[in-house]
């Protein structure tokens, strides 16, 4: 590397602690826009999340597991009763639903599905996550944060500036021992390593401040789940510099006894947002953030044997956010056996409309699926 | 052209084995470039070591068969059995006496990516690992026919799914694609043309052998490369290798593996590709004619190829002395740290260079290193086997460039040698 190259890469990328701060330290820097991902890790039985409740082939497939007692929505559609917490969000006209999402040629593996709903890939030849091909590459902050999970997810690339987390203690102590001087990179690899490092220094520098910082008054749920939302209420509430966050709730994989399982499950992810979306209420923050909803793959039309739901395809998901325009979007997958594709419904909606919808329509990002998909006026 | 200095050496036994091992450095010392390479690439008696013990394909298959509760038993078995799969090759990259062939056999499995994940089965996996390190350093030629009916393959790119009829592409796909010429050098029209030459190769269920059933291979004339006529796979695969531009796409990813990340000089490809050729696809014959390049050799690149996973924790376990780990952490390392063996991410393989560094695995190689150099009553005993030598020498066999942060002013050689390895330069090779 001759010397021009040498100054170009030190100019590219600031030495540590010289960095022109995109924010000062204590006052924070946060984004308008804010998305928070929440994965229905296993499998989510759209059919009882959603239910098509007057639908009398649902009955007939579901003898066991129909639920009966949902909570009409609109057109025959009803919603879970135990997300009951969120229907004041129905009400308000911030919670929207997109049914029948999906893609062609189902896979049923979990880890090749969620595979191809991260990195929008179907070709399974792309390991970035979709996210990365969305937003800008940004120097010295963080453009996600992964909790709960050591995965990056929708997030993963080396340029995609994310961090994922057990929990911001974790992370802490696991940073203590990273370099953090600057150091002047020789060739492009070593620009990279520090451009890495920046990031992380920065993550753990701006989690640092925020774990002495406000708290919102909301209680939320003593669950995991609860305990997830809680932190990115704390980063968000504190101004972190980071459009992205991402949880999961996990345990959706229902092949056996899913009655009391699933409505478990809805209720912590009920109940978890509605404490969510009370907290960004209270600090005035309702308007710049989004929930979204997804899951490797929906649960087969009919029940098993063992009261349970095998891995099937299409689901519905939901978005809920000041700025989310109310309503059910997209087709409900016909259930008629006729129209079943292998036992399985056929998507209406391709999930790449989402990722379309949340680049052009939430972040006023360039589509990157703008020749195959259109945005959906969710939000 | 002079005689090697220590630290072109340390170059040559990075980029070519596994880690920097200071007999493997100091022997080279002081020959010239042609002498150090014929060594390092001096056929030896590589063997696989004595096979993990797996359950037999045929009795799995029977429990497979047995009933629901027999598949779900026979699919936790193969999920542990892969498992044993993984330390098993872990622990022979760390004790191979031949790290050459061992990187080579890497490099192939990168390159004929199939993963547990897919196949499922660890007996198969096992046979295809025999297979690529058995040919590492063999001929092309050979492989891409052996790998075309190797079961786990057949299986991974549904090559056993493709029968007359109802063709599936993917496997002539990736031969095309992935194998051997890359895109924009064939059409759709040649994959299709392949995959119905390919028809009726398969898997035996009974035995996960490979089986050729003539019945359900389509025999008629198709029109690949623009030659007509009713080809089997062989000769499809035959046609392929007729193609200058085949020699050149695996010589281009010679340059990825053991030059640099950048896109590649193509007076060099076009020479490699050449000689290659004309060696009828001897892969000793291409490694050479890359080992003894100027591009090989050029300042430009030294020190610029970041360490894999396996570079950085096979390699750096070979060459110092640090507490062993156990196994089963081993393969858990290696997870965290991006490279799954046995289950690469995806039919491309890994990405390797600057991909092989984000937020997650910079923090996991860091704490790794930690770990490994942290002052512990154990690691007391490391200071009596590191070599006896100059401090500058040191620096010359741990890093490819100058360190980027200070050096401890305090002496003390374990002191030094921690300084090394979690200096930012120690990533890279």
């Amino acid at each position: 590397m001759n010397r021009r190259d040498f100054l170009q890469y030190a100019s590219l990328v600031p030495l540590a602690g010289m960095a022109p701060g995109a924010f000062a330290a204590g006052q924070g820097n946060r984004p308008d826009q804010i998305l928070l991902m929440v994965e229905l890790k296993g499998g989510n039985d759209g059919l009882n999340t959603l239910i098509p409740f007057r639908d009398a082939d649902y009955h007939r497939a579901r003898p066991t597991l129909r639920v009966k007692n949902g909570i009409p929505l609109k057109d025959n559609m009803a919603m879970n009763p135990y997300l009951k917490k969120l229907l004041p969000l129905w009400k308000e006209g911030n919670m929207a639903w997109i049914q029948g999402v999906g893609y062609t040629n189902p896979s049923r593996s979990h880890f090749h599905s969620i595979d191809i709903w991260e990195t929008a890939s179907i070709k399974h030849d792309e390991t970035r996550g979709w996210l990365s091909r969305v937003l800008p590459v940004r120097q010295n902050s963080v453009n996600g944060i992964v909790l709960g999970d050591n995965n990056l997810g929708p997030m993963a690339g080396a340029n995609s500036s994310a961090v994922a987390m057990e929990d911001p203690k974790t992370f802490l102590r696991q940073t203590k021992y990273l370099n953090k001087k600057g150091f002047r990179p020789a060739n492009s690899s070593l620009a990279h390593m520090l451009n890495v490092q920046n990031q992380i220094n920065t993550a753990a520098k701006e989690l640092g401040r925020i774990h002495n910082g406000k708290r919102s008054p909301v209680r939320f749920p003593p669950s995991h789940f609860g305990r997830k939302l809680e932190q990115v209420t704390q980063m968000i509430i504190n101004g972190m510099d980071t459009p992205v966050y991402k949880v999961s709730l996990e345990g959706f994989d229902t092949h056996a006894s899913q009655v009391d399982q699933h409505n478990n499950l809805m209720n912590h992810l009920g109940g978890g947002l509605q404490a969510f979306s009370e907290a960004m209420k209270r600090a005035g923050l309702w308007n710049n953030v989004m929930v979204i909803t997804y899951s490797e793959f929906g649960r087969r039309v009919a029940e098993n044997n063992s009261g349970g739901t095998d891995h099937g395809s299409a689901a519905p998901h939901f978005a809920i956010g000041g700025r989310v325009r109310g309503g059910l979007y997209g087709k409900q997958p016909s259930l008629n056996p006729d129209k079943l594709h292998d036992g399985d419904l056929i998507h209406t909606v391709d999930f790449r409309e989402v990722y379309a919808t949340l680049a052009q329509r939430w972040w006023r990002r360039p589509n990157p699926w703008e020749k195959q998909f259109r945005p959906i006026p969710f939000v | 052209m002079g005689r090697l200095s220590f630290s072109d050496t340390r170059h040559l036994v990075t980029r070519t084995a596994l880690g920097q091992e200071w007999g493997d450095v100091k022997a080279l010392e002081g020959k010239t470039r042609a002498e150090a390479i014929s060594i390092l690439l001096s056929p030896s008696a590589t063997k696989t070591p004595p096979s993990p013990r797996l359950t037999p394909w045929a009795n799995v298959n029977r429990m497979r068969m047995r009933n629901g509760a027999g598949k779900k038993q026979a699919r936790k078995m193969m999920m542990r059995e892969g498992e044993t799969l993984k330390r098993w090759w872990m622990l022979h990259l760390l004790k191979t006496d031949t790290p050459v062939n061992e990187h080579m056999t890497l490099f192939w499995h990168n390159h004929f990516t199939s993963s547990l994940e897919k196949v499922e089965q660890p007996n198969l996996m096992l046979n295809q690992n025999k297979l690529l390190r058995d040919n590492a350093m063999g001929n092309f030629r050979t492989l891409l026919h052996k790998v075309a009916r190797d079961p786990a393959m057949l299986i991974y790119l549904d090559g056993s799914e493709n029968v007359k009829g109802s063709p599936n592409e993917n496997f002539a796909r990736e031969l095309l694609e992935l194998f051997t010429l890359g895109r924009g050098h064939y059409n759709e029209n040649d994959i299709k043309a392949a995959a119905i030459a390919f028809t009726g190769w398969g898997v035996n269920r009974n035995n996960g052998t490979y089986v050729y059933d003539a019945r359900q291979h389509d025999a008629r004339p198709v029109t690949f490369m623009g030659r007509r006529g009713s080809f089997s796979g062989d000769q499809i695969i035959d046609i392929i290798l007729e193609k200058p531009r085949t020699a050149e796409y695996i010589a281009e990813k010679f340059w990825k593996e053991f030059v640099s990340d950048t896109a590649p000089d193509y007076r060099y490809i076009r020479n490699w590709g050449a000689a290659f050729r004309k060696s009828n696809y001897n892969i000793r014959t291409l490694y050479s004619e890359v080992l003894n390049s100027e591009a090989f050799w050029s300042p430009r690149y030294k020190g610029t190829l970041t360490k894999s996973p396996i570079d950085l924790l096979v390699g750096t376990l070979r060459a110092l002395p640090f507490p062993k780990l156990p196994d089963t952490e081993l393969v858990h390392i290696s997870q965290l740290l991006g490279q799954d063996l046995f289950d690469p991410p995806t039919v491309k393989g890994w990405s390797g260079g600057n991909d092989w560094i984000d937020t997650q695995t910079l923090l996991v190689r860091t704490s790794l290193l930690n770990k490994l150099t942290r002052h512990s009553r154990e690691s007391a005993k490391v200071q009596s086997y590191l070599p006896k030598t100059t401090g500058s020498e040191v620096v010359q066999w741990l890093l490819p460039l100058a360190p980027v942060l200070p050096l401890p002013t305090t002496p003390g050689k374990r002191r030094m040698v921690r300084a090394l390895i979690l200096d930012p330069v120690f990533q890279l090779k």
